[in-house]
């Protein structure tokens, strides 16, 4: 007993301690508690479902001109999808690249335009030159897309994130053509987090018009990133009332597809939609199908100034006057052939014209019994003071009693001389088109068939389908009338000289030409040189211009350090010259960069408008003391640079 | 009374001593001294026979009941392979060592890759069957670091700590088409992907994360689905209140949560991290004790999170985006 209880005593004097321990450290027992499991049928992915519309397609032709002259951020199959539709709808696809013709010169054969992820902005002429194809029936179609910014320099080892991010929109670019034709880009993009096609910025979007030809048989079009859009037309694509704008909070109906309030020009804020695959998803297909019937679909007017476009079958070259050929006309035909070419289109000169034909008719005033009834119908009255008769009087003059002088009277337009005048009358009708070219005599008569070949209608006036043109060598007071003799504003007769050379832009054309990456004429020369400033020298750049183009007259002088640079262009003295005459610094634009260590100045000036024949420009750069740019010495001096320009050939 | 006398009852009690010299005496007579032998003997006996056992039972209660401890396990900085390695050590830890019987997930994450999330979140659900994991986000929990946190319960966090930004991204993937150089098997073996099933992939991930939130928070989360794909970050306050976070406290409460979770008091709190660390260092004294405590991957020095997540982050650590 009394062992027993020792060791029970010990046995507790030993536990004590733990029991005690545990107690003081423990309150209770930790149990797992039930996690819950989540729930996988609500992980599961539609995967997407591609199914091109069937092709329904009419041949309908017309010309299409997809604008790539803005630095388009594109991939090289982009406008595949697009271009296969429109191509089996027997369109003619042409691209601008904006260094080998101007944009108003490839739209005068056009009837619809695609313009597509530009980055570089649009300048003035291009805007007027677009807004001019609109308003003659052209249709434009306008793609814009926030995954498309402008694009920055590939770098294959490494990608910077920041430009990911934080790219530099394209929107301004695309606003610039965009705006003055009525539609507004938002920079922003659509997303819908309720109803998207697998990720919140694939929206799903309806027709908001089902009765517009372009929503036919649309019911759910998916845009893959997409900007917002308005305009004062129709809102052609629309999302639900859960898509959203991070820019524009709080508005409903927003729409990423809008057509212009005259239904001229379709906006799109997707691009990926016209994409390869992804125009197969949804009702995207059909879209496109939609888009090219539409655009195919322009009732466009073609006039003189889209020569030779206006013409619809092949053409005679018709000589009206005079007893025999001028053997000229041999020369100018075989000029005018391949210009008609470009139309596909082809010239017989003929001493008849084929009443299935188009026809040219060239002549000089003095004999146009053969086109008369094309003249009574557009008003234009010819008066020959010589014959003391009048040719044609559809319209009394306002001058019977008084002396009768050589003139032209177009209704609504007035009198003018014949002298230093150009006639041209275009004739339509549903079988044929006619156009009339007349001068004073056989060498007005050519001159007017090469401004018709240069389209050169710059300073002529206009009156529906008759123009009238100065050749510039009408006499000093030589006037129709007491009247004409008034100030120029009052005279039909254009205010603006013709110009014998091409012209040269303001400051603000040229900085906007220069922008736009228009070509310098150094780089369309034959000749290039190692050294160019050297006094003394003359070095000579030859350029051969198919037809008149932009251009860029440059001159700059570059140091190795921002100090030379000021001192360097104290010493440097310049004058330009054009076809002889004077041209001020005044008109140059003046930029100043710094480049790789190097520090430029650079004057520059768009020429543009040049008329056929040979031009010659010519910049005198005089150094009156030695120049030294940081690596090398230049002697004073003067050395010269000229550049031989011959448009068409 | 009978219990405590003395077996020799006729022989009275000395009364002339006090209660103290009484207590020596029975204590004497427990331990088997006898009465009549020396002090020095009774003493012994004492020591033999009551001391000892106490001081054994005292050392034994030291080695067999271990003061309890809450671990720390702290997630810093992007989380990537080798960031969740070094987490996936101090769980290790935490597993190993039978004093730990709570756990405290420091987190201050921008989040970082999918796969490394989402094993943390995995591991985290799995020791909480053990022991309890409880949240406490400091500076911010986003993405990745929110969905690591979605395995704790509950979750701490400071008023302004950043919280949220639930959803996913990557870099889709190119078309390398086909060229003289390379044959594979298949359209898509170079680059295990297409853009239709990157898209779908992205998706998935954005859904499972979007379920594993709403299981995990249950009633408590006051976000429909759709308000949570908007990948906002809400600061502390704002999160408990829609309840993607349950309280807003210190890493103290975090603590004391975790302790009256796994039913311990007068607990110990261990840093496991800097444990894992010393660990480390006592393997190799070269080794690189902070590789992970950065805002990109040290090898490649490639940021792996989007430049709004790293942009804050960078701004509540006082550096440099």
């Amino acid at each position: 007993m009394r062992t027993r209880t020792r060791v029970l005593i010990v046995a507790v004097l030993l536990l004590l301690p733990i029991v005690a321990r545990w107690v003081w450290f423990n309150r209770g027992v930790y149990t797992s508690p039930s996690i819950p499991e989540i729930d996988e049928s609500q992980i599961e992915v539609a995967p997407p479902e591609y199914g091109p519309a069937a092709q329904e397609s009419s041949q309908q032709g017309g010309r299409v001109v997809f604008d790539l002259g803005h630095n388009s951020n594109l991939e090289v199959d982009d406008l595949t999808p697009l271009q296969d539709r429109l191509a089996t709808r027997g369109a003619i696809l042409e691209t601008h690249y904006g260094f080998d013709a101007s944009l108003e010169s490839q739209l005068r054969g056009a009837v619809a335009l695609v313009v597509v992820a530009p980055s570089f902005l649009y300048s003035e002429w291009e805007v007027g030159a677009v807004m001019d194809f609109v308003r003659a029936g052209g249709r434009v179609l306008l793609v814009a897309d926030p995954t498309r910014p402008v694009p920055t320099a590939e770098d294959a080892d490494s990608l910077d994130l920041g430009d990911v991010f934080s790219p530099e929109s394209a929107i301004p670019a695309i606003n610039s053509l965009a705006n003055p034709l009525g539609i507004v880009y938002f920079d922003d993009y659509l997303y819908n987090l309720v109803e998207n096609e697998g990720n919140y910025r694939n929206v799903r979007l309806t027709a908001g018009d089902s009765d517009h030809p372009l929503a036919e048989g649309l019911e759910s079009v998916v845009f893959f990133a997409t900007h917002s859009l308005r305009s004062d037309g129709v809102a052609l694509l629309t999302g639900d009332d859960d898509t959203s704008s991070p820019l524009r909070t709080g508005e409903t109906d927003l729409a990423a597809g809008v057509l212009s309030a005259d239904g001229s020009v379709l906006a799109l804020g997707d691009l990926t939609a016209l994409t390869a695959p992804y125009h197969t998803m949804a009702d995207n297909d059909r879209l496109m199908s939609n888009v090219a019937d539409w655009l195919l679909a322009a009732e466009r007017e073609f006039d003189l100034q889209d020569f030779p476009y206006l013409f619809e079958r092949a053409v005679d070259l018709v000589q009206i006057s005079g007893e025999f050929l001028d053997p000229r006309l041999i020369a100018k035909s075989g000029m005018l052939k391949d210009i008609l070419a470009l139309a596909d289109l082809t010239l017989d000169l003929r001493d008849i014209d084929d009443p299935d034909h188009d026809v040219i008719f060239v002549g000089t005033f003095e004999d146009v019994e053969l086109v008369q009834e094309y003249l009574d119908d557009a008003g234009v009255a010819i008066t020959i003071a010589e014959a003391e008769e009048e040719v044609s009087t559809p319209t009394p003059t306002a001058g019977e009693e008084e002396e009768v002088r050589d003139t032209i009277e177009v209704e609504g337009l007035g009198s003018v001389p014949l002298q230093g005048t150009t006639l041209f009358v275009v004739h339509r009708s549903d079988d044929r088109v006619v156009v009339i070219s007349l001068g004073e005599d056989g060498d007005a008569a050519m001159e007017a068939l090469d401004r018709l070949a240069a389209a050169d209608f710059l300073g002529c006036a206009e009156r529906d389908d008759v123009l009238i043109c100065s050749t510039g060598e009408a006499e000093e007071g030589l006037g129709l009338d007491e009247e004409r003799e008034k100030p120029a504003e009052e005279t039909p007769v254009p205010e603006e000289t013709p110009q014998a050379g091409p012209r040269v832009g303001s400051v603000l054309e040229s900085e906007e030409a220069m922008t736009a990456g228009v070509p310098w004429l150094v780089e369309l020369a034959e000749e290039t040189y190692d050294e160019t400033s050297q006094a003394g020298e003359t070095y000579t750049y030859t350029i051969a211009l198919e037809r008149s183009q932009d251009t860029l007259w440059v001159y700059g002088w570059c140091t190795f350090s921002e100090e030379l640079l000021e001192q360097n262009w104290e010493h440097i003295a310049l004058v330009f010259t054009l076809d002889d005459e004077d041209v001020p610094l005044s008109r140059f634009a003046t930029v100043e960069f710094d480049d790789q260590e190097e520090w430029c100045r650079l004057y520059y000036a768009l020429v543009t408008d040049w008329p056929r024949g040979e031009h010659e420009l010519t910049i005198e750069a005089t150094f009156d003391t030695e120049l030294d740019d940081g690596q090398e010495i230049f002697p004073a001096g003067t050395h010269y640079y000229q550049y031989v320009v011959t448009v068409g050939g | 009374m009978t219990a405590t006398s003395p077996p020799e009852p006729n022989r009275p009690y000395p009364s002339n001593k006090g209660s103290g010299n009484r207590s020596w005496r029975r204590l004497a007579w427990l331990f088997g001294s006898n009465p009549s032998s020396s002090s020095f003997a009774r003493l012994g006996s004492f020591l033999f026979w009551g001391v000892a056992p106490l001081l054994i039972g005292l050392w034994l209660a030291q080695n067999l009941v271990p003061q309890p401890a809450v671990g720390v396990v702290r997630l810093y900085g992007d989380i990537y392979w080798e960031s969740a390695d070094f987490v996936m050590a101090q769980l290790e830890e935490a597993r190993s060592d039978p004093s730990i019987k709570a756990v405290v997930v420091q987190l201050d994450s921008p989040g970082g890759e999918v796969a490394a999330s989402q094993q943390l979140y995995l591991e985290l659900q799995t020791l909480r069957r053990q022991m309890p994991v409880v949240g406490c986000i400091e500076s911010m929990a986003t993405s990745g670091a929110f969905y690591v946190a979605m395995a704790a319960d509950p979750v701490y966090a400071r008023p302004s700590s950043t919280v949220g930004n639930v959803g996913v991204w990557g870099y889709i993937p190119p078309d390398l088409g086909v060229n003289d150089v390379i044959l594979a098997s298949g359209p898509f073996k170079l680059t295990a992907s297409n853009r239709d099933e990157f898209l779908r992939s992205i998706e998935g991930i954005r859904l499972e994360f979007l379920e594993t939130v709403f299981s995990q928070r249950g009633d408590r989360i006051k976000l429909s689905r759709v308000e949570l794909s908007q990948g906002l970050a809400y600061a502390g306050r704002e999160a408990q209140r829609l309840g993607l976070i349950d309280h807003v406290g210190s890493e103290t409460d975090a603590l004391r949560t975790a302790a009256q979770q796994a039913g311990i008091a007068h607990y110990q709190v261990v840093d496991l991290a800097a444990r894992v660390i010393a660990d480390l260092t006592e393997q190799d004294q070269s080794a690189e004790l902070e590789p992970w405590v950065g805002r990109a991957d040290p090898v490649t020095g490639r940021r792996v999170l989007p430049p709004g997540a790293y942009l804050l982050y960078d701004m509540q650590l006082g550096g440099a985006p």
